[in-house]
C-alpha cells in the first residue's frame, strides 16, 4: 500500500479534526449547568420564568461558542484542507 | 469554485459587498419605514395621552359641576322652606290685619247702626209726643164740640193720659 | 458549500459573485419591497390598525424596547441600525428553509457585521472616554499593551466566529444529513433538524449577535 505525502496530510487532518471535537466536552458541562441553574432558578422563582429563559439561552449561546471553535477547527481541517 | 472558509482576496471582496449591502439596507429601511412606523407610533402616543388628558378634565370639571348642582339643589330645599316659611308668615299677618278690619270695621257698623236706633228712638219719641199732642188737641176739640161738663172732660183727660201712660209722657 | 456564478479578475485576483451573494440580494430585494409596502401602507394608517400595521408596530416597538432597555439613553440612535441588523440577520439564518444559502454561513457577511460593531465600538470609545480610552490599553502596566490589543481585536473575531460556526454547522449538517442518508430518510426527518438549525439555532444567534453588539457599545458609554 502506496501513501503518499498527500495522503499522509489528509489523514493527519482527519485525526486532528477529530481531536479537535473534544472541545465539546466544555460546552456540553457549561450549558448543561448554566441550563441546571436556571431551572433552579425558576423553581425558587417561577414568576420570572421568561426572563431566566432569556438570560439562560443567551449565557448558553456564549458558552456554545468554544465548543463551535473546535467544531469549526475540525471542520476546516476536513474540508478546506488548509494543509495540502 | 467550492469555498467554505479561506483567508484570501475572496473574502475581502465578500466583506465589501456586504458592506455596501448593509449599508444600503440601513439607509433603506430607516428612511422607508421604521422612522415612519416609529413617528406614527409616537404620533398616537401623543394623541392617546392627549384625549387621556382631555377625559381627565372633562371628568373633573363634571364632578366640579355635579357638586355645584348637589350644594344647590340642597340650598335649594332650605330656600324653599324659608320662601314658604315667608309666606305663611306673611300669610298669617294679611290674615289678622283682615281679621282686626273686618272687627274695626263690624264695631264701626255697630255703633253706627246703635247711634241710628238711638237717633231713630228719639225720633219715634218725638213723634209719639207729637202724636199725643195733637190727639190731646183733637180730644180737646171734641170735647169742647160736645160741650160735656167739666167734670166728664176731666175725667176724659185723666182717662185718655192714663192710657197713653205716664213714663211715656214724661220722658 | 459556497459555490461561484460568475468570475471576473481584478488585479490578477480571479474573484467569484458567489451563491452567498445571490441570498443576500435576495434578501435584500425582499425587505425593500416589504419596506415599500409598510411606508404605503403607513400612509394612509388608520387610527385602529389592520393586522399587517399591528405587527410593523409590534416590531418596531419590540426592537427598540430591546435596545433602550440595553443601551440607555443614549441608544435611541442606534435604534435602526440594530432593527437592521435584527430583521437581516434572522432572514439570512432562517434563509436555509427557504432553499436560500444562508449569507451568514459565508465568513465575509458575518465578519463584515462585526466590523460595523468593531467600529461603532471604538469610536464611541474614542468620543466618549478619551484618556481612559488610550489608557486601557496600558491597562495594569504598558508591558501588557500586545495583550490588550488582541484582546479588543478577538471581540469581533469571536462575534463574527460565533455567529459564522453556528449557521455553518448547521448548514454542514443538514448537507451531511441529505448526502448521506438513504432516500427513505430523507424526508419528514430533517424537518426536525431544520427546526432546530435553521428556526432556533438562528432564532437565538441573532438575538445573541445584537445583544453582544448593544452591550459592547454600550459599555463604552459615559457613566449617565
Amino acid at each position: 500500500m502506496n501513501i503518499s505525502g498527500q495522503d499522509l496530510i489528509y489523514a493527519c487532518s482527519a485525526i486532528g479534526a477529530g481531536i479537535a471535537l473534544i472541545a465539546g466536552v466544555g460546552p456540553g458541562i457549561g450549558q448543561g449547568y448554566a441550563a441546571g441553574k436556571g431551572a433552579e432558578a425558576v423553581g425558587r422563582n417561577p414568576g420570572a420564568k421568561g426572563d431566566v429563559m432569556t438570560t439562560m439561552l443567551l449565557g448558553q449561546a456564549v458558552a456554545e461558542t468554544t465548543g463551535l471553535y473546535g467544531l469549526l477547527v475540525a471542520i476546516i481541517l476536513m474540508f478546506v484542507h488548509p494543509f495540502g | 469554485m467550492e469555498r467554505l472558509f479561506g483567508l484570501d482576496f475572496q473574502l475581502i471582496q465578500d466583506v465589501l459587498i456586504t458592506g455596501i449591502n448593509i449599508f444600503i439596507l440601513f439607509l433603506v429601511l430607516s428612511y422607508v419605514c421604521i422612522d415612519m412606523v416609529r413617528d406614527f407610533i409616537r404620533k398616537r402616543q401623543e394623541k392617546i395621552k392627549g384625549e387621556l388628558e382631555f377625559a381627565a378634565t372633562e371628568k373633573k370639571d363634571a364632578i366640579a359641576l355635579k357638586e355645584e348642582y348637589d350644594v344647590k339643589l340642597r340650598n335649594i330645599n332650605a330656600e324653599a322652606d324659608e320662601i314658604l316659611d315667608a309666606a305663611r308668615k306673611k300669610a298669617l299677618k294679611q290674615q289678622n290685619e283682615i281679621i282686626d278690619q273686618a272687627k274695626q270695621e263690624a264695631a264701626r257698623i255697630l255703633a253706627r247702626a246703635e247711634n241710628e236706633i238711638e237717633l231713630e228712638k228719639k225720633k219715634a219719641l218725638e213723634d209719639v209726643k207729637q202724636e199725643m199732642i195733637s190727639i190731646a188737641s183733637l180730644m180737646a176739640a171734641k170735647v169742647v164740640a160736645a160741650n160735656i161738663d167739666t167734670t166728664i172732660q176731666d175725667s176724659m183727660v185723666d182717662e185718655t193720659l192714663k192710657e197713653i201712660g205716664e213714663n211715656t209722657w214724661l220722658s | 458549500m459556497i459555490e461561484g456564478l460568475i468570475s471576473y479578475k481584478i488585479g490578477g485576483q480571479t474573484l467569484w459573485i458567489t451563491t452567498t451573494h445571490v441570498s443576500q440580494l435576495i434578501i435584500t430585494i425582499v425587505l425593500i419591497i416589504v419596506a415599500f409596502a409598510v411606508r404605503n401602507r403607513m400612509k394612509k394608517a388608520e387610527e385602529v390598525p389592520g393586522t399587517f400595521q399591528c405587527l410593523c408596530e409590534a416590531v418596531v416597538e419590540m426592537l427598540d424596547s430591546m435596545v433602550i432597555t440595553n443601551m440607555g439613553k443614549r441608544g435611541r440612535k442606534y435604534c435602526n441600525y440594530i432593527i437592521t441588523l435584527f430583521i437581516f440577520v434572522l432572514l439570512s439564518n432562517i434563509g436555509g428553509i427557504f432553499g436560500l444559502r444562508s449569507p451568514t454561513a459565508d465568513y465575509g457577511v458575518t465578519l463584515m457585521l462585526a466590523l460595523v460593531t468593531f467600529m461603532m465600538i471604538h469610536y464611541n470609545g474614542i468620543r466618549y472616554q478619551k484618556k481612559e480610552y488610550w489608557k486601557g490599553y496600558l491597562d495594569p502596566f504598558p508591558v501588557f499593551l500586545p495583550v490588550n490589543i488582541i484582546s479588543e481585536v478577538a471581540t469581533p473575531v469571536s462575534l463574527s466566529l460565533r455567529l459564522f460556526a453556528n449557521m455553518v454547522s448547521g448548514t454542514l449538517i443538514m448537507a451531511l444529513w441529505y448526502a448521506l442518508m438513504p432516500l427513505l430518510f430523507r424526508f419528514v426527518i430533517p424537518a426536525a433538524l431544520n427546526v432546530y438549525f435553521d428556526l432556533f439555532s438562528g432564532a437565538i444567534q441573532t438575538y445573541v449577535f445584537c445583544m453582544l453588539t448593544m452591550i459592547f457599545v454600550s459599555q463604552r458609554f459615559p457613566e449617565e
